[in-house]
C-alpha cells in the first residue's frame, strides 16, 4: 500500500510540475502567440500621470480604436525618467510594448543596445512613404533617427521659456519681460522681488536641463560641429558661474530648489518667474494663475539670446512588435496632423507638422504662439549616446562647482574628459 | 456638337496613347523589406518634367526629370532612407544614383532627348495585399502617360528570436533531477533507518534553495568571467579575470568599501543596542506599554518606501526639520552630512524589528531565574550582565548577523533618499553609495553587466567571510543549537 501512495505521488508531483509547460506546447500545435494577439497594442505612454496630456493621448487612442474595433489596445503608464531602463528589462525578456513614447535624448541609451544582435527598437525608414515623411519638419524627423535608422515616429518637440507670475510682476511695478530682456534686467527683476517667504526666481540650479539654455546664450555648446564633447568650450564656465550664483551669491533662488518645489512654490504664487516648458503650463492655468510666458532673456556679457535645448518626442515600435503594421498605423494617427493639433490647443504640446507651423487657430493661442516662437530660437538635442550620458556627468560637475570644491571651469573640463571617455 | 465629341475624346484617349511613351517593370525581391523596385523606361523624353509614383491612390513620390546639368545637388548614400533611385541613359546597363535637393526631392537630368530609365526603390508597400501602383509621367503641363499595376512586397520581416531560455531550463532540469536522484540514493542507502522518509520531507526546501538561490549565485558568477554589456547580450565572451581586476583597481573602490562598512557596523549596532534598550524597557512594568509597543513598531509596519520619501521630504530644505529649526539647510548637500542622514534614516527603520525579535528572546527568559538573583541580593547591573545578556545571546547574535547581512545589501534607503549622491566623482560611486547601490549603476545605468556581475561576487565573498568569521568566532550557531 506505501508503495502505491509513493507512486501516486511522485506522478501527481510530476503533473503538477509539467502543467507550467503545457502553456508552452500551445504554440507548436498551431495556437501561436501572434494569432492570439495579433489585434492588440500594448503602448507605455510616459505622460505624466492623470495630467492633461495623458488625458488627451487616452482619448486620441480611443478615437483610433473607434476606426479601429478589431485592434484592443492596452495602454500602460510609465514614468518618464524610469522609462527606458525598464523599457531595456522588458525588452530583453521578450514582453516589449508594441509602442513607447521616447524622447530623442533618451534614444541614445537604447538604440545602441543589441540582443543577440537585434536592436531593441524597429528602423522604420522602409515603413515610411517620402510623402508620409515629408510632413514632419526635417529637424523633428532628423532628431529621431540614430545611426541612419529611423527610431521613432516623432509627434511633439517641447523646450523651456520664461514663466511669470503676472500679479507678482504688477505689485512690484515692474514692467513684464519681454523680448528685449537681458540678464541683468532678469537679475534686477529678480533681485527685486526677492523678499520674505517670496523668490524672485525659482529654478532646480542642479538640473543641467535648463543650464543648457544659459550655456548658449554664453555661447557655449555640448557639443562641436563634428560631435566631440565640448562642456568647457567657449563661456561654459561663466554660464555654470551665473547660474550658481543666481542661488549662491543673489540668493534669489532657494536653497536644495529641485522640479518639484519651483512647480510648488510657482503654484503658490511664492516664485516671481520660472523656467519651465510648455507641459507644466495647463497645470499652472487651472491653478489660476494669472501666468505670462517669455522669450528666455538675452545674456548681457554676449549679446546671444539664452537659447534652450529643443527635445523631440516620438513613438518608437518594439522590434520584437508582431503587431508593427497597426502599430505604426496607431503611431502615424497619433502623430497626424487633426490629433497634433488639438492636443497643441489643449495641452500646449508642440506640434512638428510642417502645416501647422502656421496654423491660424495655433497663432491666435498666445501662449502657445510663444513657445513656438521659443523652440524656433533653440538647438535641437543632439541623438547620440554623448547626449545620454551628459544627464549623468554634468550633475557631477555642478556638484564640485556648487560645494565650491572646484572651479567652474575645471568641473566642466574633469566632465568633458569624462565625457569623451563615454563616448569613445 | 462634332467638335465637342472629338475633344472629349482627345482627352480620354490622350494618356492611353502616351502610355505607349512608357514601360513599367517591378521587383519585389531586389529592394528588401517593405520595399518594391520599380523601373521605368520612357522613350524619346525631352524637355523637363516629373514621374510621380501612387501607391493605393495615394502620393507616394516623384523624380523631378530635367534636361539639363545636376549643378551642386548631391547623390546621397544609397541607404540614407532606402527609397533609393537611380538614373540611366544606356537602356540600363549602367546606372547612376539619382540627385536630390536639399529637401530630398529626386531630380534625374539628362542632356539629349533619348530613352531615360528610372529606377526607384519604393518603401513602405504592403507585405499582406497587393496595392495598386500607379506611375503617371508629366511634362510641364500635363499628364502624358500612365501605367497601373499591381505590386506587393515579398521580403518577410524578420522577428528577433524569442528569449532563449533552453539553457536555463536544461541547467535547472540538471540540477533538480541530480538533487532528486542523490536523495534517491541517500534514502536507499538508509532504507533501514526509522528516519529514511526525513529525506523527502527536506528535498522540496532543498529543491527551491538550490534552484532560487544557488544556481543565480552560480550564473552571476560565471557571467563575472565575461565582458557581458547591454550593447551585446548574447554575444559575451569569456574575459578572464579582467572584470575582478576592474572592481580592485576601479577609482573608488576602497571608499566606497569604507562607507559600506560604516554604514553596516553603525546601523547593527544601533539597531541592537536601541532595540534591545527599547525591549528591556518595555519589559518593566509600565503603564500603557501596549500603546508604547504599537508606536514602536509604526516605523516597521509602514512600508519602507514610504516612510523614507517622509524623510526626504522633511529634510528638504524647505521641510518639516528647517521649518521647525528656522533653517534653509540643505542636509544631503555635504557626503557627510548625507551620509549622517541616510544612516540615521535607517537606522529608525531598522530598530522595531530588533525591539520586538529581543523583547519575544525577554520573555522567554524564565522570571524565576531573576526573582532568585534578587532574593540573593544581586544588583540590577549584575542580573543584566550575568542573566539577561548571556541568556539573550542565542537569539541577538544571529539576530545580529542577518541585520549586518540585509543593512550590507539594503538598496532602497540610500536609492530613495539620495541616489548615491552627493555625486561629486566623476565615473564613480556617489558618497553615500554603497555597494550594492553602486552595482546597480554599473550594470543598469552604465550597461556593464559583466563588470556589475564581478562586483556582486565580491560582495557575495566578503558576506561569506564575514559571515563564517562571525559564526565561528560567536560560536552562533551552537548557542541557538
Amino acid at each position: 500500500m506505501a508503495p502505491a501512495k509513493s507512486s501516486l505521488s511522485i506522478i501527481l508531483t510530476l503533473l503538477l510540475l509539467s502543467a507550467g509547460c503545457l502553456s508552452d506546447s500551445l504554440d507548436d500545435i498551431g495556437v501561436t502567440s501572434t494569432e492570439k494577439s495579433s489585434e492588440e497594442l500594448v503602448i507605455w505612454s510616459t505622460y505624466e500621470t492623470d495630467s492633461k496630456e495623458e488625458a488627451g493621448f487616452l482619448d486620441s487612442v480611443s478615437d483610433w480604436q473607434k476606426l479601429h474595433p478589431e485592434v484592443e489596445v492596452e495602454v500602460i503608464s510609465k514614468p518618464f525618467y524610469q522609462a527606458v531602463q525598464a523599457y531595456k528589462i522588458a525588452a530583453l525578456g521578450g514582453e516589449a510594448p508594441d509602442l513607447m513614447r521616447f524622447s530623442n535624448d533618451q534614444l541614445g541609451s537604447i538604440a545602441p543596445v543589441r540582443d543577440r544582435g537585434n536592436p531593441l527598437l524597429e528602423d522604420l525608414r522602409p515603413w515610411l512613404t517620402p510623402a508620409q515623411r515629408s510632413v514632419w519638419d526635417p529637424i523633428a524627423l532628423e532628431s529621431m533617427r540614430y545611426d541612419g535608422a529611423l527610431m521613432a515616429i516623432p509627434v511633439s518637440q517641447d523646450c523651456v521659456s520664461l514663466f511669470f507670475n503676472r500679479a507678482l510682476f504688477d505689485e512690484a511695478g515692474i514692467s513684464y519681460p519681454d523680448e528685449n530682456w537681458t540678464t541683468a534686467d532678469f537679475l534686477s527683476a529678480a533681485q527685486e522681488m526677492t523678499f520674505g517667504e517670496q523668490v524672485g526666481l525659482s529654478i532646480p540650479t542642479k538640473d543641467p536641463f535648463r543650464w543648457f539654455s544659459l550655456n548658449s546664450g554664453y555661447g557655449g555648446s555640448l557639443f562641436t560641429a563634428s560631435g566631440e564633447a565640448n562642456l568647457d568650450g567657449n563661456g561654459s564656465a561663466d554660464a555654470l558661474r551665473f547660474w550658481l550664483d543666481l542661488e549662491l551669491k543673489h540668493e534669489i533662488v532657494r536653497t536644495g530648489t529641485n522640479v518639484e518645489t519651483m512647480k510648488q512654490q510657482f503654484l503658490s504664487g511664492k516664485a516671481a518667474m520660472i523656467i519651465d516648458g510648455p507641459w507644466h503650463w495647463p497645470t499652472y492655468t487651472a491653478a489660476r494663475l494669472d501666468v505670462g510666458q517669455a522669450l528666455l532673456p538675452i545674456v548681457e556679457e554676449t549679446g546671444l539670446r539664452m537659447s534652450p535645448m529643443v527635445g523631440y518626442k516620438g513613438w518608437a515600435v518594439s522590434k520584437q512588435s508582431q503587431n508593427k503594421e497597426t502599430a505604426i498605423s496607431l503611431a502615424l494617427y497619433l502623430s497626424s496632423s487633426e490629433v497634433a493639433k488639438n492636443a497643441a490647443l489643449e495641452t500646449m504640446t508642440m506640434p512638428v507638422l510642417s502645416n501647422l507651423y502656421d496654423d491660424q487657430d495655433i497663432h491666435s493661442d498666445i501662449a502657445l504662439r510663444g513657445f513656438i516662437a521659443q523652440a524656433r530660437l533653440g538647438f535641437p538635442a543632439p541623438t547620440s549616446k554623448g547626449m545620454s550620458a551628459i544627464y549623468d556627468i554634468l550633475p557631477t560637475a555642478i556638484e564640485n562647482a556648487y560645494i565650491g570644491e572646484m572651479s567652474t571651469q575645471a568641473a566642466l573640463t574633469a566632465a568633458n574628459q569624462e565625457l569623451k571617455e563615454e563616448m569613445a | 456638337m462634332k467638335h465637342i465629341f472629338w475633344i472629349i475624346l482627345a482627352v480620354f484617349l490622350l494618356p492611353l496613347v502616351s502610355a505607349q511613351s512608357l514601360d513599367v517593370q517591378s521587383d519585389s525581391s531586389a529592394a528588401g523589406f517593405k520595399r518594391v523596385r520599380v523601373s521605368v523606361e520612357i522613350d524619346s523624353f525631352s524637355g523637363n518634367g516629373s514621374l510621380e509614383f501612387h501607391v493605393s491612390e495615394a502620393f507616394h513620390s516623384s523624380v523631378i526629370i530635367i534636361q539639363g546639368q545636376a549643378g551642386e545637388m548631391s547623390q546621397p548614400l544609397v541607404g540614407e532612407w532606402y527609397d533609393d533611385c537611380w538614373t540611366s541613359t544606356d537602356l540600363g546597363l549602367n546606372w547612376t544614383e539619382i540627385h536630390r535637393s536639399e529637401n530630398g526631392q529626386a531630380h534625374a537630368f539628362y542632356s539629349t532627348p533619348q530613352t531615360l530609365s528610372i529606377r526607384c526603390d519604393l518603401t513602405g508597400i504592403s507585405q499582406s495585399k497587393e496595392d495598386n501602383l500607379s506611375v503617371r509621367l508629366f511634362d510641364e503641363s500635363r499628364e502624358l502617360g500612365r501605367i497601373n499595376t499591381s505590386i506587393i512586397a515579398s521580403t518577410a520581416d524578420i522577428l528577433p528570436p524569442p528569449p532563449d531560455s533552453s539553457p536555463v531550463i536544461f541547467a535547472i532540469g540538471s540540477i533538480a533531477l541530480t538533487i532528486i536522484a542523490l536523495f534517491g540514493y541517500l534514502r536507499w542507502k538508509d532504507r533501514k533507518s526509522m528516519n529514511r522518509h526525513g529525506l523527502a520531507f527536506v528535498l522540496p526546501a532543498f529543491l527551491a534553495l538550490v534552484l532560487l538561490s544557488f544556481y543565480p549565485v552560480a550564473y552571476g558568477m560565471a557571467l563575472s568571467f565575461t565582458d557581458a554589456h547591454e550593447e551585446s547580450i548574447g554575444d559575451e565572451e569569456f574575459n578572464g579575470l579582467e572584470n575582478y581586476l576592474d572592481v580592485f583597481t576601479s577609482g573608488g573602490f576602497l571608499r566606497v568599501l569604507f562607507f559600506t562598512l560604516v554604514w553596516t557596523f553603525t546601523n547593527v549596532v544601533f539597531h541592537v543596542g536601541i532595540g534591545g534598550a527599547l525591549a528591556m524597557l518595555l519589559q518593566q512594568k509600565v503603564r500603557g506599554k501596549l500603546a508604547y509597543r504599537t508606536l514602536l513598531l509604526l516605523p516597521w509596519a509602514i512600508p519602507s518606501y514610504i516612510s523614507v520619501l517622509v524623510w526626504k521630504g522633511m529634510f528638504h530644505p524647505e521641510g518639516l526639520v528647517n521649518v521647525l529649526l528656522g533653517t534653509e539647510t540643505d542636509f544631503f548637500s555635504g557626503v557627510t552630512q548625507a551620509q549622517t542622514m541616510v544612516i540615521l534614516v535607517n537606522i529608525w527603520l531598522g530598530v522595531p524589528f530588533m525591539m520586538m525579535s529581543i523583547s519575544g528572546a525577554l520573555q522567554s527568559i524564565p522570571e524565576d531565574l531573576h526573582e532568585a538573583a534578587k532574593v540573593e541580593g544581586v544588583s540590577d547591573w549584575a542580573r543584566l550582565r550575568h542573566i539577561t545578556i548571556p541568556l539573550l545571546k542565542p537569539t541577538v547574535v544571529p539576530l545580529a548577523l542577518m541585520g549586518f547581512i540585509w543593512t550590507f545589501n539594503m538598496f532602497n534607503v540610500i536609492f530613495l533618499l539620495t541616489n548615491g549622491g552627493p555625486q561629486l566623482w566623476f565615473g564613480e560611486p556617489g558618497g553615500t553609495d554603497i555597494l550594492i547601490t553602486y552595482v546597480y549603476d554599473v550594470a543598469f545605468v552604465k550597461g556593464e553587466l559583466g563588470l556589475a556581475a564581478a562586483w556582486s561576487v565580491v560582495i557575495f565573498i566578503m558576506l561569506m567571510a564575514f559571515s563564517w568569521a562571525y559564526t565561528k568566532g560567536s560560536k552562533a550557531t551552537e548557542a541557538v543549537v
